[in-house]
């Protein structure tokens, strides 16, 4: 009954409350959205968004093609060759590009393609003659000796100057894949064709290009949902749910302090034994409180969400394990805004502390960016966080579809923060009592 | 008449001061008494009733309340006693009734019972018909009112009081004087402070005045009255005995 009655008076506190309940309930709920919007383009950079490219081909012969079509082919690219309307030229790119108008422009240079195919003959030849074949053709091989190897083609890729380093080499590495290939097909084919004029074959071989070694990327996951780690919704809507958990310091230190303040603290330990049901009964209302927020979360990651365009929030099929995980992190922030609240006696104090410890704590655990892409100072920093081990935890029931023994660390880790948190706080407000 | 709350030796130092808040006090408070614990500003009543409530550690001392032991026994010593503390000590955004109704159940007391109490006492103090107003809505004197009884729901044994006229109109002070006595007509034992001597004349039995953390006189009204010749009222001895100087 002691019990009930502390519950009652506690949902009574908050639900009078109007600005507590819009730190608890709505601003979350903007996080969320804003935050899924704002990191939606940088997730989809690689994957869904092509690259904008000025392609200048001034060869206008088959290098200049092929590496358009591979560009056009390639998926991350899109090839534009007008700007305002008049031809891409070495002279508009540059200044497109320097302006900061596109990220990326490649010109392709006069005659290109012959350099390249009188590069690659001569070196056919050079090595016919190593065989001993070939040598009647004295003005090719007179011209093989002499040092025209030396040419060479410059393809020049013009980069924005606010163009991220691995920005630049992966368009790098890209171009480089496809000139690669051009020059590989074109030294076949003239191999093929010096080598039947050599052996007096008229008839031209046919030779396979296709590659012999691909890659196949898969997931160490075979599960559906293992894919969605890089969309914005599956980081942010449960980074910002576990976020808004811990904001929970904001009203719950208030409310403590505001207590002390009132005297009510006080009327509480003339009562025996009541100032622990009346703790128990805050810890309860407030776990409540982070479990409803969490949940409202997912549902707004599944059903609001995808109303703006975004990806609808996986919430996964292991629901138990994702109970017990959320509960674990509802009582390590519920612990955190009680230590708060028991050691700061002002509520400027309390809410400056509060609220910027927990960015801190949310910056270091992962929740603005995934930890996986920090520096490796701050990735071992990380793992100080309760927010990175609920945010981990959760990772596991979502994307990694782990099993139940598979959350137990976090769980263990979040649930030992609630028992220190909680006796830190019981110390202090016995330091308080007695001072 | 049997010892309602007894105090040896009571010191109390707060954490770095120089001077000591209560400097060797001791008394006893008979079953049945009015006590007033009279004072200036600083001179240790508050110190002393919060020593008694079991809010603060004494540096030195035993203080036993029907027996108990404060710092030993504190659970058994707060059942048999009703605080009301200086400050009003309510939840703001709670209404009158939930404010009761939730101190009272922290005290243990069943629902019909609980409902019982809260609706005399709040016909007895004239809040019948705002009850369910929130206490922020509240005047003064109706949150002192109010701060009384819910110190009265678990009915006490001893009731000690911290000012509890201050700031309120005189229908209330009046209101709150008349309870006070009707009550200990029921044999409650009251331990009463205050800054209205004429007050504390006409109710207390049994007055100590106190500064600088000791008793410089104890007695009843008459007692004390008759014992300083050439004045005839509390309030003017008062000053005679702790000087005319300001006090923080």
């Amino acid at each position: 009954m002691r019990f009930l009655a502390s519950i009652k008076k506690e949902c009574l506190i908050l639900l009078r409350d109007k600005a507590g309940l819009a730190i608890l309930f709505i601003m979350p709920l903007f996080l969320i959205t804003i935050m899924s919007l704002i990191q939606d383009a940088p997730f989809k950079d690689y994957k869904e968004n092509k690259i904008p490219v000025l392609y200048v081909n001034n060869d206008n012969d088959s290098l200049g093609n092929i590496i358009e079509k591979g560009l056009r082919n390639s998926g991350i690219f899109s090839v534009i060759t007008e700007i305002d309307g008049k031809a891409t030229t070495a002279e508009n790119t540059k200044q497109a590009v320097a302006n900061g108008d596109f990220r990326l422009g490649i010109i392709i240079p006069e005659g290109a393609t012959k350099t390249m195919n009188k590069s690659v003959e001569n070196r056919v030849a050079k090595m016919l003659a190593g065989f001993g074949m070939g040598e009647k053709d004295s003005t090719l091989l007179d011209y093989a000796r002499s040092d025209s190897e030396k040419q060479s083609i410059e393809i020049i890729i013009l980069f924005d100057p606010a163009a991220k380093i691995a920005f630049r080499s992966s368009v790098s590495s890209a171009l480089d894949k496809f000139i690669t290939r051009t020059e590989m097909e074109t030294m076949l084919r003239i191999f093929s064709q010096k080598l039947g004029e050599a052996s007096g074959i008229k008839e031209q071989a046919v030779i396979e290009t296709r590659p012999l070694i691909t890659l196949k990327e898969i997931q160490a996951n075979e599960s559906k949902v293992a894919e969605l780690l890089t969309n914005s919704v599956q980081h942010n809507v449960p980074a910002w749910a576990i976020f808004a958990m811990f904001y929970i310091v904001i009203p719950l230190a208030s409310s403590m302090i505001k207590e002390r303040e009132e005297g009510s603290a006080l009327r509480l330990l003339l009562i025996p034994g009541s100032h622990m049901i009346s703790l128990y009964g805050k810890i309860s209302i407030y776990v409540a409180v982070c479990l409803i927020q969490f949940f409202m979360m997912m549902l707004v990651g599944v059903y609001i969400l995808p109303l703006l365009g975004l990806t609808a929030f996986e919430i996964g099929t292991n629901f138990i394990a994702l109970l017990l995980m959320v509960f674990t992190c509802a009582l390590a922030a519920t612990g955190y805004g009680f230590m708060v609240g028991s050691v700061f006696s002002s509520h400027h104090q309390a809410m400056t502390f509060g609220s910027v410890s927990v960015v801190i704590l949310a910056a270091i655990g992962g929740v603005l960016v995934p930890v996986y892409v920090m520096p490796g100072i701050m990735q071992s920093l990380s793992v100080v966080s309760p927010l990175s081990w609920a945010l981990n935890g959760l990772n596991n029931v979502f994307l990694r579809q782990t099993n139940f023994a598979g959350i137990v660390p976090d769980v263990l880790k979040l649930s030992g923060f609630f028992v220190v948190m909680i006796l830190l706080s019981v110390k202090f407000n016995q330091m308080k009592k007695y001072k | 008449m049997p010892v309602a709350i007894s105090i040896e030796n009571l010191v109390h130092r707060y954490n770095d001061a120089e001077q000591v808040a209560v400097n060797d006090i001791s008394l006893e408070i008979k079953e049945g008494e009015i006590f007033g614990l009279l004072g200036p500003n600083g001179a240790g009543k508050t110190t002393t009733i919060s020593i008694l409530s079991g809010f603060l550690k004494p540096t030195q001392g035993k203080i036993s309340i029907h027996g108990f032991d404060v710092m030993e026994q504190s659970d058994e010593s707060k059942k048999v006693i009703g605080v009301v503390p200086q400050e009003i000590s309510l939840y703001p955004t709670l209404t009158a009734k939930e404010n009761l109704d939730f101190f009272g159940s922290m005290y243990g007391i069943s629902k019909n019972e609980l409902n019982e109490k809260i609706n005399h006492y709040l016909n007895l103090f004239g809040l019948e018909n705002t009850g369910n107003k929130r206490v922020e809505q509240f005047s003064g004197g109706m949150k002192r009112r109010l701060n009384l009884i819910a110190s009265l729901l678990h009915d006490p044994k001893i009731l000690i009081l911290d000012e509890p006229t201050a700031s309120v109109d005189v229908q209330s002070r009046n209101l709150i004087i008349e309870f006070l006595r009707e009550l200990n007509k029921k044999g409650t034992t009251i331990l009463y402070t205050s800054h209205y001597l004429e007050e504390a004349e006409t109710l207390c039995t049994e007055i100590a005045i106190i500064d600088d953390g000791k008793i410089i006189i104890q007695g009843s009204p008459k007692q004390i009255i008759g014992s300083q010749p050439g004045f005839d009222n509390l309030e003017s001895i008062f000053l005679k005995l702790t000087g005319k100087k300001l006090r923080d």
